[in-house]
């Protein structure tokens, strides 16, 4: 199993990380970097991470139990070396591209991870913002498996620790672009600043933790367009900073929908564990009715005015025609 | 318990660093609308087929959008803009917080209030009067036209 001295030093590697926070914010006020920051963003920022460590501390031990029954019936004994650690640390990184994706796709799961992706800023700061209730969605029971192959489970939570640490100079705006063969084999800010755009055509992309070749294998890699800037946050933003309601938000989103009247089981089990967006009357607002319907406005924008049924916006006159197929749906 | 004391202390810490920071380089809250047409394009990114015309709150830190399907709303969100149609079923309360500050309530508990104000009377107690009528509508419900 690794020495204490590693996680020793992942704990002031994770110190030395935080102080970039302050730094970032003082170079952005003096104008020297392009970083955003608001006061009660930042603020509860710090609470959700607070938050998360409490809750993380207080019943991670149910999921270190089933690491360690796993890795008492292992079926292989993987020493701990250079070698093991960098087969342990790809393999963490796939199942954390996994786990990331079920997070976005399924809303039970969505849930929890919601949270990281709540504010509208994107800092440093925003790696605080962490969820409260990831040790009960259940996908962290994905940490398993590699325990059962036979990795020791100091050294799967230590290839778990440096996956995180590496995740966050990637929450920033002040670095543009990395070099080429960095951008295309690594995580980047370019490539989270998509990952945390609610714009229709970055939704649910570039889930990587820190190879991208993972998005690249399976589909999801989506890169920055320079001429549509990243608008952060979700499809439905929140109105509040309190961190009990930032935490909690969308399991009461979940319950009222469970609640509605007349509804099947099956679409009940839509409501819990389809993508987030998911209607039982079919007005989903999910990803791909969301990125269908923005293609299909691109579409129209594009062709030459007089064949484009909707006058362009304008500041005096009405910014666009509805959609066809919802100009006539009930409105409030 | 101890392990968890250390972590947290040194989030505490780096808060207050950065409430101090942030009070100290407080920049010029600048983040308003200047005019409808602000509004309206803010809007417009929100809800890209809503049809509508402005009105702006007397701080310019919000604003009510009357479109073809239903009454909007946009409110700062820090230095954002965050934006919602008003549903009836979503909209529990209106009061008048003070004389000049209009309180919207909501069924939603991500975005449980906002208030709106007006130095204007007139166009508070028109604004209190229509959000009293929309609050009353009984099962007028409302379909999000957000990306659609």
């Amino acid at each position: 199993m690794p020495d204490a001295a590693y996680f020793h030093a992942t704990d002031l590697v994770q110190l030395g990380l935080l102080l970039l926070i302050p730094l970032e914010l003082l170079l952005a006020s003096a104008l020297r970097v392009r970083a955003e920051y608001d006061l009660r963003d930042t603020l509860s920022n710090v609470a959700m991470s607070v938050g998360s460590i409490f809750f993380w501390g207080m019943f991670s031990g149910l999921f270190m139990t089933a690491v360690w029954f796993a890795y008492r019936h292992r079926i292989l004994d993987v020493p701990f070396n250079a070698w093991s650690f960098a087969m342990a640390f790809v393999l963490e990184d796939l199942r954390y591209y996994v786990w990331h994706r079920i997070s976005h796709r399924s809303r039970w799961f969505w849930a929890s991870h919601v949270i990281h992706h709540s504010s509208q800023h994107f800092n440093l700061s925003t790696n605080l913002r962490q969820s409260w209730t990831s040790q009960f969605s259940g996908l962290i029971l994905m940490n398993v498996p590699m325990a059962w192959i036979g990795f020791h489970p100091g050294t799967v939570a230590l290839a778990f620790t440096v996956n995180l640490l590496y995740q966050f100079w990637i929450h920033t705006e002040t670095i543009d672009k990395m070099p080429r063969w960095f951008e295309w084999l690594l995580n980047t800010p370019s490539h989270h600043r998509v990952h945390h755009a609610s714009n229709p055509r970055y939704l649910d992309a570039n889930y990587a933790g820190v190879f991208m070749i993972w998005d690249r294998l399976f589909g999801s890699f989506v890169p920055e367009q320079a001429d549509e800037r990243p608008r952060y946050g979700i499809v439905k933003n929140l109105g509040t900073v309190n961190p009990l309601r930032i935490a909690l938000h969308e399991y009461f989103g979940i319950a009222r929908d469970l609640r509605r009247p007349g509804l099947t089981v099956r679409q009940r089990l839509g409501y819990f564990f389809g993508p987030p967006g998911w209607r039982h009357d079919g007005q989903h607002m999910t990803t791909a009715s969301l990125r269908a319907a923005d293609a299909a406005r691109r579409e129209r924008s594009q062709r030459p005015p007089a064949a484009a049924a909707e006058p362009r916006a304008s500041a005096s006159a009405p910014v666009s025609a509805p959609a066809p197929d919802l100009a006539s749906a009930p409105l409030g | 318990m101890k392990e968890l004391l250390f972590p947290i202390g040194v989030n505490l810490v780096l808060g207050v660093v950065l409430l101090a920071l942030l009070l100290w380089k407080r920049r010029p809250d600048t983040v308003c609308f200047a005019d409808e047409a602000a509004a309206l394009h803010e809007f417009h990114h929100h809800f890209p087929d809503a049809t509508g015309t402005a009105t702006l709150c007397s701080d310019g830190r919000a604003a009510l959008i009357e479109t073809a399907t239903g009454l909007g709303l946009l409110v700062r969100d820090g230095r954002r803009w965050n934006a919602r149609m008003l549903a009836a079923h979503e909209l529990t309360a209106v009061r008048l917080r003070d004389p000049r500050t209009l309180e919207l309530r909501f069924a939603d508990f991500g975005w449980p209030r906002a208030r709106l104000r007006f130095a204007d009377q007139d166009l508070l107690s028109r604004w209190r009067t229509r959000l009293e009528t929309l609050e009353r509508s009984p099962g007028n419900s409302h379909t999000d036209l957000r990306h659609a």
